[in-house]
This record gives C-alpha cells, structure tokens and sequence, in this order.
C-alpha cells in the first residue's frame, strides 16, 4: 500500500510537471526521424536514442525532483510517516522506469522497428533506466541546487558512458565492459544485432549487480545526507 | 510518553556542543512546551524525539521506544508538523492529506472533516501554490492529526496566523489535550507556551534551565502585590498594595469607596520576565 501510494504519487507528480507531456512530444519526434532514416542505420540511431534520452531520463530528471522536494520540505515530512527508504527509492526509480518504458515502446511501435530478442531488451531497459536514476540519486543527495547537480553528477555520468565511443565505432577496448553502460548499450541493441548468448547473459547480470550496487549506494547516500542529516 | 536522560549532541564539524546534557519527562496527556531563542537546541531536541537526528548520546525513550532502536511503526503513532509547512505545492489540500492518509495502516482521520476544524472546508480543492502562509500552517497542523496520533509535536505552530485563526488553532490544541493526546510544542511565542501548556521547559544553550507550568512560575517569580489605577479628579493615579494586606489596608478602602476605579491586577511575572530572570536572556 505505501509502495503504490508513492508510486501513484511520482507518477502523478511528474505528470503535473509536465514530463508526460514532454515525452510525448520527444517520442512522436524520435518516430519521425527514425521513419526517415535509411533502414541500415535505424537500429544504431535507436539505440543512441534509447541510451542518451529514453532510458537514462530519470537520470537527468532525478536531481530536479530531488531538489524540489527537499526546496519545499516533502522529503521530511514523508520521513516522519511509515515510509520506508527502500520504498521511497524504489517508488522514484519505478516511476521513472515506467515512463522510460512507455516512450521507448511508443518509439518502437510507432517506427514500426522490427524486433529481435524482446526479453533481453525489457531486462536491460529496466534495469538500465532503475541503474540511472539511482545514480542519480547518488549525486542528488549532497547537492544545494540543480547546477550544483550536474557538476556534481556529469563528470562521474559521461565516464561511465565511454562505452558509447565503442558503439559509435570510435574507440573500443574490452575494459569496457566494466562499466555498466557496456551492458546497457549491448542489451538495447539486441532488438537489431546479433550478440552471442555469452555477451547478453554478461549483460544481462552485470546490470542486476550493478542496480544493487546503486541501490546500497542511493540509500547510503540518501539516509548520511537527507534523511538522518548528523 | 517522553523520557530524555542526559541527551547530548553535537553536529558534524561543530566542537561545541549543541545540547549539553538535557534531561525531562513529558506525562501521557500533557502540553508540554520547549521554550527558548532561536539556536538554543529546541529544534534539535524535537529533531532528536522524532528520530530524524541519530548520533546522540544518552538515554531517550518516545512512546516506550528507545530511539536508538526504533521499529517501523514508530510513526503510526506519532504525529509532527514542522515549521515550515511541507506539502506538494502543485496539489490541492484534499489531493495532499489523501497521499499522506495512505501511508497508515490505522484508521485514518476524514481530510475534509479536519480541513473543516482550521477553518479550509472552502479550499480542499484549492493547490497550495495558491494558500497563504497562514493557511498553508493550518494544511500542515492536518497533516499532523490525519492518522489521529497519540503524540503530536507542533514547531511554531501559531506562526503566521492571524488572530482569529490564532484562537481557532489554540483551541483545536486543547481539544487534542482534551481527547488524551500528548502534545509538545516548540515556540518561543511566549503567549502559547502560556496558554497552551502544562508545564514549559526553558532551553537555553543548549540545556534545560528550568521546567514547571506556567502558572506556577508567573507566581513564583512575580510580586505579591495589586496594581490599582484610579480617578482623582480628573488625573489619573496608581498605588499598588500587599496582597496579604490589601483586606485590612485602609488606604485600599478609602480608594475604593472615594475613587473611579479603571484597573486593578495582580502582580504576577509574564512568563517572559520569568525567562529573562531565570535564563539572563531575551526570546527574541
């Protein structure tokens, strides 16, 4: 019941703030321009899309919300209610997925993408969008205002997306598969290449630990700096 | 209901210490009120008992927990209303006390009926981007009540209140007093603390100078004389009298018979010149 109040609520909160409107319109545009890309680079563009915007949005929207919240004293007033921390994080991190989820089927069916290997994709889609918003969070939780956010959280966020130099054809080295990203990008391009079963099983656990590394991570953070403050 | 044996706290980086060695119980049922200026630890302290604040020492137990092994449902039963009052600005009043209702696994309070206790029956569908600071308060004192907490604390809790909706928050207080709750209460409005409250601590640096109801330290601390202002002619005169001898002092009499009396009071301290005489220090 607490973890689908919050739930209801993000949802809820972001679509006051408009990002469902947003990301409607993104969508439609993303439709647009892969409908006129030449068939052989529609894939790649999709998966650039997906990695830089639809996957990673809670990223980009989680120091904001983080920030307001603190700005208008929510978070302290919901930590003086039975709400747990763990559903707190889970709730930011579900709502985002949801609508990370939703723009990038949107994408894919208003496209018309053919689809190869759904599963493996959904699993690092998930994961990939939960992964980023708690890395988010992880930045969110010391910083005094959105600025202070991205300097704090763009250095660490563009190294951890090196891996992308390899998709682009750029620079590749197999130290990339350190980072979680790597196993990002593999999993949203199965739906259009061919990957050997050993490289999605890599991923695919690489980005479930990687999430309990960011969950230990945001709550640590979350709980040292926002909610037991001393 | 409140237990706090020598609670001490400093805050990272500081080298002083912000509480030096608290110590009070507050009784299931009572209003108790933390008074003291800005930065003397009132704060702290209410942060300490909500759990919000951990790396305290000493002994503190809330509603028969210890706090430094505080279950979940420590917040079934407890209710606060900060300061600042603390809602989704983008939602109206019912749309906040319903989020908020949710979170209890108790039978919760109707939004509508306590929106109607502070006097916003009329704005339960009006965003709070759109309430005053005064209404936002009241929003907030809601919030506090919706899950009908067996121990309430209020931080400033008449702050930026008219005076009429200042009396409606007084006595909704008293009614919570009156309906069993525990109640503490931060201000350093001296004018609560003495309406409202069973007995008042003073918190000043960080540690509790004294601890009695108001009453008792108004009497204590104040004169044991009566002030009368009275008509002569046409100016205006004062005497004042012993209290223990007003009954025989003919003086009294002769001003009583002869004179236009406007005022007489009792000489009794405000619980303010007790603070300033007990602490050596002003509220504000």
């Amino acid at each position: 019941m607490r973890l689908t109040t919050a739930i209801s609520q993000d949802m809820r909160f972001q679509f006051r703030h408009g990002f469902y409107y947003v990301y409607a319109i993104l969508s439609v545009m993303y439709i647009v321009v892969l409908r006129f890309l030449p068939d052989e680079m529609v894939h790649s563009a999709l998966t650039l899309i997906l990695f830089t915007d639809i996957c990673t949005l809670g990223f980009f929207f989680i120091g904001a919300i983080i920030l307001l919240e603190r700005g208008q004293n929510i978070t302290e007033s919901l930590f003086v209610t039975p709400l747990r921390l763990s559903e707190y994080l889970l709730s930011k991190s579900i709502s985002f997925l949801i609508l990370s989820t939703l723009s990038a089927l949107i994408v894919l069916v208003g496209a018309a993408i053919p689809v190869q290997n759904f599963l493996w994709f959904i699993w690092g889609l998930i994961l990939s969008s939960v992964i980023y918003t708690l890395f988010g969070i992880v930045f969110a939780t010391k910083a005094k205002h959105v600025n202070d956010y991205f300097v704090r959280a763009l250095g660490m966020g563009l190294f951890i997306s090196l891996p992308l130099l390899g998709h682009l054809g750029l620079f590749d080295t197999p130290l990339f598969y350190l980072f979680p990203t790597k196993s990002t990008l593999i999993l949203l391009d199965v739906i259009g290449n061919a990957y050997s079963l050993t490289a999605k099983l890599y991923a695919a656990i690489s980005l479930l630990l990687w999430t309990l590394v960011f969950a230990y991570l945001a709550y640590y953070r979350f709980e040292k700096h926002v909610r037991h403050p001393a | 209901m409140i237990k706090v044996n020598d609670l001490k706290f400093t805050y990272p980086g500081n080298d002083q210490l912000t509480l030096t060695g608290l110590s009070f119980e507050v009784e299931e049922g009572e209003v108790f009120g933390f008074l003291g200026p800005s930065g003397a630890g009132k704060s702290t302290t209410q942060k300490i008992l909500i759990g919000i604040l951990k790396n305290f020492q000493g002994d503190v137990s809330v509603n028969n927990q210890n706090l430094k092994s505080l279950n979940s449902d420590f917040y079934e039963h407890i209710g606060v209303a900060f300061e600042t009052p603390n809602l989704y600005s983008k939602f109206t009043a019912l749309e906040n006390l319903n989020f908020f209702s949710n979170f209890y696994a108790g039978t919760t309070r109707d939004p509508r009926e306590l929106l109607a206790a502070v006097g916003l029956e009329q704005d339960g569908n009006t965003r709070v981007s759109d309430f005053s600071k005064g209404m936002k308060v009241r929003l907030n004192f809601c919030r506090s009540l919706l899950h009908d907490p067996r121990l309430i604390f209020l931080d400033e809790p008449t702050a930026g209140l008219d005076p009429v909706n200042l009396r409606k928050m007084e006595s909704l207080i008293l009614a919570e007093k009156a309906r069993g709750k525990t109640v503490c209460i931060t201000t350093h409005d001296m004018h609560v603390a003495d309406t409202l409250c069973d007995r008042v601590a003073f918190i000043v640096d960080g540690h509790v100078s004294l601890i009695d109801a108001p009453r008792e330290l108004k009497l204590q601390h104040g004169e044991r004389n009566l002030e009368v202002e009275y008509r002569e002619g046409e100016a205006l005169k004062k005497d004042a009298f012993s209290m223990d001898e007003v009954g025989g002092d003919a003086r009294f009499q002769e001003i009583l018979r002869q004179h236009y009396i406007e005022t007489i009071h009792s000489r009794e301290a405000s619980l303010e010149d007790v603070f300033v005489k007990t602490t050596g220090r002003n509220l504000a």
